[in-house]
């Protein structure tokens, strides 16, 4: 870990320049919205909305719950009538139809809690692009260390062996405590693995009855049938299982153990067979890059209903696999066909890296699917003018990574960055630091991610960054418009890294260039 | 006396039916400068966005072991994505016409800087 004083900045942030704008300027489409929402007037209004009252839940939690409530008697009713056809008149003014709106919005309390969660965030920042929030929108917990495989290229550098100050589980429920009081909508549990320990399911059954919209990852060895339905009773609403080739021995080999690839493969069928929406999660390198068609076409055939691409990041173990990593050129490619796949609409597709953004607007029709963070996505131009509020790298800013100990660090890939520890402190108090404030302001970046048009969309992946500058702040080194940063950083690696050097001079002999510099 | 009501009667009604002709005409124009600027502002995001995607993969073609006749070539689409740039700043921005010229002028008139194909 590296903890630095609150209210600071890490060491060698913000060193780098900005460089040459390459991008043509963007007539981005505007919504009236926007104007509403800007006014001084509407954060005050929105302001009394949000805050929490005696009960600890917003009047506007309040209203989208007693919102054409038939349960509600006497004087109770007669109270939330007039605001419920206010609502009617206004559902039907915009053309919305309210049996959807009710079931979709009103009445289902991770989407109120997200809405609330927004409302907060522009009384409390103003309307921003990109949206800076009041606290996170959405949470990943690596609940745990322990992991049943030794994957290549994990982040966490997870095994058998629990961290030796991992979360006790009434530690683990009082940080799911503090998440619900603090609004936190959606919460996704990765690891390690989650299902190898037993106090997942105390955890994911207090997180469910505190109205959190529950995600889970998994390398899906020990998916079993009785495991999916456990899950779906739990109130998880999305698995998603690692799968990094079609071919099982290239899977098993990166994951290090034999047959795992047939147990993820059956754990994907029985979470499909549970009835719990599922995706297959690929994480791309150097090495099966090319199999991303056969990839999208298996996840299809298992019935999965999104394809979940991991941006790999050479941190953890994947450290040492640093030459795997794709160039930008290979990214581009990757990204631009994950975005012609997202068009075709045969399967939901989602991406961590934050260029996906970029690239549904750059390559897609105006009126096309456009990808609006990290897992949303919609049609057309309005969709695209929330992309610039939500849209892009969300670390610090809409989201935060919850390690086992209870340390809090702005994503999963940036584990060695303490911002705060749950066992000491709120998440209030961590998520307002100096660095998350950095994080949200896009202008305060380097290199070309600092005057790109993109900038609302994406923001470039600032793991990336730190993973291979030191430097939080700089530019994304894995997109097309830095690869003078990409140079700059294979020509380094050259001076400082013979042997890597030597592996890049082999392979330009042999026709292909596996180092950063070229493919 | 009633003639020049009259009078007034079919200038008021003359004068009325002028006023509806021009708010009319008036209301064609404006629906016209709005289509117009509508269908601007889409071909401009349309070709921002190939012209950026262009860019993109202009870069990524530089690190694939382009050769230096290849390079002349990349050297110029290049060139021609700054004008592209440059005509669509002015779309976002029609107040900076005289920004727009300076920037475009020296590009319109350099040397071409490909292979030489006249001997």
């Amino acid at each position: 870990m590296m903890p630095y004083p609150s209210g600071a900045l890490p060491p060698g942030t913000c060193r780098r320049p900005r460089a040459r704008k390459l991008t043509a300027s963007l007539a981005q489409p505007c919504h009236r919205l926007e104007q509403i929402l800007s006014h001084p007037v509407t954060r005050k209004v929105l302001a009394r909305l949000a805050a929490p009252r005696a009960d600890g839940r917003s009047l506007f939690e309040r209203l989208s719950e007693n919102y054409d409530n038939p349960r509600l008697r006497g004087w109770e009713r007669v109270k939330w009538k007039l605001p419920s056809l206010l609502i009617d008149w206004g559902l039907a003014r915009a053309g919305l139809d309210k049996r959807t709106m009710k079931e979709k919005l009103f009445h289902h309390p991770p989407t109120v809690r997200a809405l609330a969660l927004t409302a907060r965030s522009i009384a409390q920042h103003g309307l921003a692009e990109p949206q800076r929030f009041a606290a996170p929108l959405f949470v990943v917990w690596n609940i745990t260390q322990v992991c049943n495989l030794r994957c290549r290229h994990c982040y966490q550098n997870a095994g058998p062996r629990p961290a030796p100050d991992e979360l006790t589980l009434e530690e683990r429920l009082r940080v799911v405590d503090e998440l619900a009081a603090n609004g936190v909508p959606f919460l996704a549990i990765a690891g390690g693995e989650p299902l190898a320990i037993r106090d997942l399911w105390p955890v994911l059954e207090r997180a469910n009855r505190r109205g959190l919209h529950l995600t889970l990852a998994t390398n899906g060895t020990l998916l079993t049938a009785e495991t999916a339905a456990r899950l779906k009773e739990c109130g998880v609403k999305y698995v998603e299982v690692s799968v990094d080739s079609a071919d099982p021995e290239e899977h098993d080999a990166f994951r290090g153990r034999k047959g795992a690839w047939a147990q993820a493969i059956q754990g994907i069928r029985n979470a499909v067979q549970a009835g719990i929406r599922t995706g297959l999660a690929a994480c791309f390198t150097r090495r099966n890059v090319h199999r991303v068609d056969e990839m999208v076409e298996l996840a299809i055939s298992l019935g999965c209903q999104t394809f979940s691409h991991f941006n790999f990041i050479p941190v953890g173990r994947g450290r040492q696999m640093l030459e795997e990593d794709l160039t930008p050129a290979q990214r581009e490619l990757l990204l631009r066909k994950l975005e012609r796949t997202l068009q075709q609409g045969r399967i939901n597709v989602i991406s961590t890296a934050p260029q996906f953004g970029r690239a549904c607007v750059v390559y897609g029709p105006q009126e096309g699917v456009f990808a609006t963070g990290h897992a949303g996505r919609g049609r057309g131009s309005k969709t695209m003018v929330l992309a610039r509020y939500i849209g892009g790298c969300g670390a610090g800013r809409c989201y935060c990574a919850i390690q086992p100990n209870g340390i809090v660090t702005p994503c999963v890939y940036i584990s060695s960055l303490a911002v705060g520890d749950l066992r000491r402190q709120s998440l209030e108090q961590i998520w307002n630091c100096e660095l998350f404030a950095l994080l949200s302001d896009r202008s305060r970046r380097g290199d070309h991610c600092a005057v790109c048009d993109y900038q609302s969309h994406c923001g470039g992946c600032r793991a990336r960054a730190f993973s291979y500058t030191g430097d939080i702040a700089a530019g994304d080194p894995g997109c097309v418009y830095n690869y003078p940063l990409w140079d700059e950083l294979a020509a380094e690696a050259a001076q400082e890294l013979p042997v890597l050097q030597d592996q890049h001079l082999q392979a330009r002999q042999a026709g292909a260039v596996p180092l950063p510099g070229g493919d | 006396m009633p003639e020049a009501c009259v009078l007034a009667g079919v200038l008021a009604v003359a004068l009325l039916g002028a006023w509806l002709k021009a708010r009319q005409e008036r209301r064609k124009v404006a629906e016209e400068a709005r289509r117009w600027r509508r269908c601007l502002e889409s071909t401009a995001y349309e070709a921002a966005n190939a012209a950026n995607a262009i860019r993109g993969n202009v870069l990524a073609l530089r690190h694939l072991h382009a050769d230096e006749r290849q390079l002349a070539h990349l050297d110029e689409i290049e060139q021609a994505l700054e004008r592209m740039g440059a005509a669509l700043e002015q779309v976002r921005n029609p107040g900076a016409g005289a920004k727009r010229d300076a920037a475009l002028a020296p590009r319109v008139t350099a040397p071409c800087s490909g292979p030489d194909l006249t001997g």
